[in-house]
């Protein structure tokens, strides 16, 4: 198998693996990213999305030999430390997430769309937001923060308010 | 009148101090001796009228529900353990928010956790219903005015005070002088002191937390990729990836892998476990495959050959099965009484669960104990059937509980915690166990098909009688509904029990005076895997109901707001009506095309109303405006509240347009997003909002499901509106009407 170097969130990463393999499970299972998430497999509902040379790219079905050299943003890249991209900070202050599941890959979507075109429009977002999926329904809250962000609401290096803090899995 | 007051009268005593060193450890339960005085104003109400399952079930559980675990850490932390599920409706932070307020302590002071499963909440543990604040509400401020009471007796000691001169604020008790002693520091102290001033419970006006908007603990966690999902844990080292192949129809189970030697070969694959399932409580088998990665295990799984025995439904498709339920679906009696006959067939079609994290778990089994760590929303049956069938003492079977990516009632059984527990002890490793999606929905639980027959009569230019009978699978509810003894008649009389919870739920419940009023219910065994989805039975038989109100209207020539205004039956259920009429526009003009839809749900003792806007002029309807109306009884988390509202539009919606599922000779025909479609962005509203009653009761009332009726309906009215077609079998943007 090759060597296949690249940079995730920053750092260089180096991973022996057949370039074919997919990159959400090269970053999950050989890299231990845990900031993706798989929800689908082939594309279709934008879980697993991160950003890749600056294009949002489903990491499911992007072989890992394709960003070999190349720069992979994910969603605990966007933030450094406790200052939260205004992206994030959107989605703190509207109390985007529900379970959670997808949101990483929604604000990589949202990150993308954002770069691209900073002032989105409604049928700006909906193109730009149809290939990621949310269970729970919190597209409108999403719409809500991805305007505020263009209405330059939020600074970068905000901080999430204090409140309580979340154990998982009880020891 | 409350529980406590009329029924039980006994008294609350604080036990199992110093379970965790020399700190205030609390774990209260209620004495069973009738003895003292009892805490005024503590209990669940005695409902007189709309009495829900889950009021008998809080009932029942008294005894199991206020043992909660609560520390005071020195360093003046609160450790709480919530005996629920999270799975994104929100209940870790309201249920933090209640004790903190309760406790008087900062909200980010408490470092919250969900419990591993624990026998000592019987069924008591479990998430379902909209039950989690309703029946914790009580043990929270009591287990809090528990805790206040020692802390408050401990820092009167060290002052020589009288207890009733102080006061506690912020993690403090402070003295009439502003001396001040942190919860932290006298923890010690208060885990041994013998209060002698009753606990005074927190009267509504005093709370500070409870009441405001708050986003949820764990939403920077979310935000940064910090989150921790089952299959981001790492405290099981050896555990691999290992997913599934499963049957190729319902209920077949594996006669033989034809290739293993070769499938072996491909580079990383580590395992090929067959496995058995449960087929006693339809949990599947399959033939599992572990890997170093979950793309060589899908690549595994792509390459393995295997040879399935015929199911029990291979011969079954959606035609047979409707045929099937129309024959055992009770007939509408009503006789035209010569003034208008409304008669409607609606047909709902099986949907998944599809949360967007499929099935996962982790799971470590050897010779005398099994681990697992996963969220199933009833641990305790998992823990019985998985010492049952694999042979161990239910106190070698440990369950350890995290949030999940959603559930909306899929993980009230516990298949993959079952699954990953039998694969890890027939492969003799521990595994990391996951549902590709394919596998997710083909195998998965649904909401089963149903059929609807609706018939009203008018007379004397009233709606006279209204009867709505149903017919679908029988529901899977061994489960258990949150109590041992309906935990044992679900097992024995599981249709039974779907008939009752038909009854006591939403469905049974026509919330209009229409006369003589009659909805039942008739279920025939399937090999479909099923179990309750979100909002259970009323989901199909309520919004049904609300089209045909809307047709009803439309008959009388009345307009659908009115109508609704005039046959309902109390002031509450009007408030919620007017309420989203107005803040709705009701009636506001729109272009050809376009229309506005009316929706109403109570259920669990909270009330709904919907009023949607919907543009059919494209080529799928979409959702142009929603406007909410919601009066929970008693608000903890406007936002939270809000956060469940704007969810069940999005689910109403996606269940009248968008989803479902076929069955073609015993497989579901179904496999992803492509086939299966939900509500996306594209079809979402630009314009949202959510107005709440204020408090209407003492108490809350359950909020994550009631949404949904309503929602439905007011998608569905608003299509049949702007198109003059009849809503009847979904979901519409298959069939057409």
């Amino acid at each position: 198998m090759p060597t296949i170097n690249f940079t995730v969130d920053g750092k260089p990463v180096s991973v022996n693996a057949d370039n074919n393999e997919e990159l959400l499970w090269v970053l999950r299972d050989r890299l231990g990213v845990n900031s993706v998430k798989y929800g689908c497999g082939v594309g279709l509902d934008g879980v697993c999305t991160a950003i890749v040379n600056g294009q949002a790219v489903r990491t499911c079905i992007t072989p890992v030999g394709s960003v070999a050299g190349g720069h992979v943003t994910t969603v605990a890249g966007l933030s450094d430390g406790e200052h939260l991209h205004p992206v994030q900070q959107a989605w703190v202050d509207n109390d985007v997430a529900q379970c959670g599941y997808c949101q990483a890959g929604q604000i990589m979507s949202a990150v993308a769309l954002l770069n691209k075109n900073p002032h989105p429009n409604d049928d700006d977002i909906d193109k730009a937001m149809a290939g990621n999926l949310c269970r729970c329904g919190t597209y409108f809250r999403i719409r809500t923060a991805i305007k505020q962000v263009a209405a330059g609401k939020y600074a970068p290096g905000g901080e999430a308010k204090p409140t309580a803090n979340t154990v998982y899995y009880a020891k | 009148m409350s529980i406590v007051d009329k029924v039980i009268d006994r008294r609350l005593l604080l036990k199992g101090f110093l379970v965790a060193g020399p700190t205030l450890a609390v774990a209260a339960r209620l004495d069973l001796q009738p003895a003292g005085a009892t805490i005024p104003g503590v209990g669940t109400p005695m409902y007189e009228e709309h009495s829900d399952f889950m009021d008998e079930y809080i009932q029942l559980s008294q005894p199991f529900l206020y043992d909660l675990l609560v520390e005071i850490k020195p360093d003046n932390r609160v450790y709480f353990e919530i005996p629920r599920m999270e799975v994104g409706q929100g209940i870790m932070t309201t249920i933090a928010t209640m004790m903190a307020d309760n406790l008087d302590v900062p909200l980010e002071s408490m470092d919250v956790a969900l419990s591993k499963a624990d026998p000592k909440f019987q069924d008591s543990q479990w998430t379902g219903a909209s039950n989690s604040t309703r029946m914790l509400w009580d043990p929270v401020r009591v287990v809090a005015a528990k805790l206040r009471a020692h802390l408050t007796a401990a820092a009167a000691q060290q002052w020589l005070l009288p207890a009733a001169t102080l006061r506690t604020q912020n993690g403090y008790v402070i003295a009439p002088d502003g001396r001040k002693l942190s919860y932290g520091a006298l923890t010690a102290a208060a885990a041994t002191v013998v209060p002698t001033d009753a606990p005074r419970l927190k009267k509504p006006d005093e709370f500070k937390l409870i009441g405001q908007g708050r986003t949820r603990a764990n939403t920077k966690d979310i935000v940064t990729g910090k989150a921790t999902y089952c299959m981001d844990l790492t405290e099981v080292p050896g555990a691999k990836p290992t997913i599934p192949a499963v049957w190729a129809t319902h209920g077949a189970t594996v006669k033989s892998v034809d290739n293993a030697a070769e499938v072996m070969a491909i580079p990383g694959v580590i395992a090929i476990t067959p496995y058995p399932g449960y087929p006693e409580q339809n949990i599947p088998g399959g033939v599992a495959i572990t890997a170093e990665t979950f793309g060589i295990a899908k690549k595994a799984k792509n390459a393995l050959k295997v040879t399935w025995s015929a199911g029990p439904m291979d011969n079954l498709s959606d035609k047979q099965i409707d045929d099937l339920l129309a024959g055992i679906q009770d007939k509408c009696v009503a006789p035209d009484l010569g003034e208008g006959v409304i008669d409607a067939n609606f047909r709902w079609p099986y949907v998944s669960h599809a949360p967007m994290e499929t099935n996962t778990a982790v799971a470590h089994a050897t010779a005398d104990k099994v681990e697992v760590w996963s969220g199933p929303q009833i641990p305790i049956t998992a823990v019985r059937n998985i010492a049952k069938v694999l042979g161990y003492a239910e106190n070698q079977v440990v369950i350890h509980i995290g949030p999940r990516g959603g559930a909306f009632g899929r993980w009230l059984f516990h298949d993959a915690v079952f699954q990953s527990a039998q694969i890890s002890k027939l492969a003799g490793m521990p595994v990391k166990f996951m549902l590709m999606r394919e596998e997710d929905i083909k195998s998965g639980r649904t909401r089963p098909v149903s059929l609807h027959h609706l018939r009203a009569t008018i007379k004397g230019g009233q709606v006279a009688t209204f009867e709505h009978r149903m017919a679908c699978p029988e529901m899977d509810l061994r489960h258990g509904l949150g109590d041992i003894v309906s935990h044992q008649v679900v097992t024995y009389n599981n249709n039974g029990a779907g008939l009752w919870f038909f009854e006591c739920a939403g469905s049974g419940n026509v919330p209009y005076n229409f006369g003589v009023k009659a909805v039942t219910l008739q279920q025939h065994v399937l090999a479909v895997p099923n179990g309750a989805w979100r909002v259970v039975y009323s989901g199909q038989v309520c919004s049904a109901n609300e089209i045909l109100v809307d047709e009803l209207a439309r008959l009388l020539g009345k307009d659908e707001y009115q109508f609704r205004r005039e046959y309902l039956m109390e002031d509450k259920q009007r408030r919620v009506l007017d309420m989203v009429a107005h803040e709705g526009q009701w009636g506001r003009p729109l272009p050809a095309g376009v229309a506005q839809g009316l929706g109403f749900h109570q259920e669990y003792h909270s009330l709904c109303a919907y009023l949607m806007e919907v543009d059919t002029r494209g080529a799928e309807p979409r959702m142009t405006r929603c406007t909410i109306a919601v009066d929970p009884g008693f608000a903890i988390n406007p936002t939270g509240i809000t956060s469940n509202m704007y969810s069940a539009a999005h689910d109403g919606f996606a269940t009248v347009f968008k989803a479902g599922l076929h069955i073609d000779n015993g497989a579901t025909r179904e496999s992803n997003w492509n086939d299966y479609k939900w509500t996306r962005m594209y079809d979402s509203a630009p314009e949202m909002s959510c107005h709440i009653v204020p408090n209407t009761q003492a108490q809350p009332g359950g909020i994550g499901e009631v949404g949904i009726p309503a929602a439905a309906a007011a998608a569905a009215n608003a299509w049949a509106r702007a198109t003059g077609k009849k809503a009847r079998n979904f979901p519409i943007n298959e069939y057409g009407a």
